[in-house]
């Protein structure tokens, strides 16, 4: 099983692992989750007063829905969730959610790991920072792309 | 022609700009040089080569021919997370 869902407005992490929860099968002895969070603050320290996720009207789902699938065929997992806002996020609010379920960690865990390094480069989405200084386009670090490549 | 923008590419144009084109069907690559030439302020980002063009849901190469498609979208790098 796995889900991949594009957020236009707010969602609740814990509201979301409760849903999951209802829907793991017996075999499954191990859930990972990861939340990432608007920050308040850029990489260069000025203030963020809300981050804007622009997205595709339907490559985006599709990037979503083949990252999902993909973590569910590679890893021993019996689960797989992606929840991704789109709009505008205030800091503090989850932009991302991703659960794997699976019968040991070792797997939920690699799998958890494996969606975030996937969606911080490859999701269909473009993010600006808009704060008191005006507004950047954030686009996937250096870092973001070895960690990446850590899976090929 | 409608051309669809995303990301940095919306700052100064917003996202969809029409491009009458005189010399019909062009090639994708012949499309940024016309947009670049009409658009000098964005000329760096639509010409780079880390913006993708995407025709009805499909990414394609330079050597793309327009020929009957309306809409055409460019799209830099992404970034989710």
């Amino acid at each position: 099983m796995w889900r991949g869902r594009l957020s236009p407005h707010s969602f609740d992490p814990a509201a979301e692992l409760a849903e999951l929860g209802k829907q793991v099968d017996v075999d499954s002895g191990a859930v990972v989750t990861f939340t990432g969070l608007a920050r308040g603050r850029s990489a260069a320290g000025g203030e963020v007063r809300t981050l804007f996720l622009q997205h595709h009207p339907r490559l985006t789902q599709r990037s979503l829905d083949e990252i999902a699938a993909a973590a569910f065929e590679r890893f021993a997992v019996t689960a797989i969730e992606v929840v991704h806002r789109a709009g505008t996020i205030a800091p503090g609010e989850a932009i991302v959610w991703v659960a794997a379920a699976a019968a040991h960690r070792r797997a939920a865990f690699d799998a958890a790991d494996y969606l975030m390094d996937r969606l911080k480069t490859e999701a269909m989405f473009w993010k600006r920072e808009d704060g008191p200084d005006g507004s950047t386009w954030i686009e996937p670090t250096g870092q973001d792309h070895l960690e990446r490549a850590r899976w090929e | 022609m409608n051309v669809r923008l995303y990301g940095q590419l919306t700052t100064v144009l917003g996202e969809e700009v029409r491009l009458e084109l005189a010399d019909a069907p062009c090639s994708i690559g012949e499309l940024r040089a016309a947009l670049a030439e009409r658009h000098p302020e964005v000329a760096g980002d639509i010409l780079s080569p880390r913006v993708r063009a995407c025709v009805g849901d499909t990414i394609v190469g330079e050597d793309y021919v327009l020929d009957g498609a309306d809409t055409v979208e460019f799209l830099p790098p992404v970034s989710g997370g």
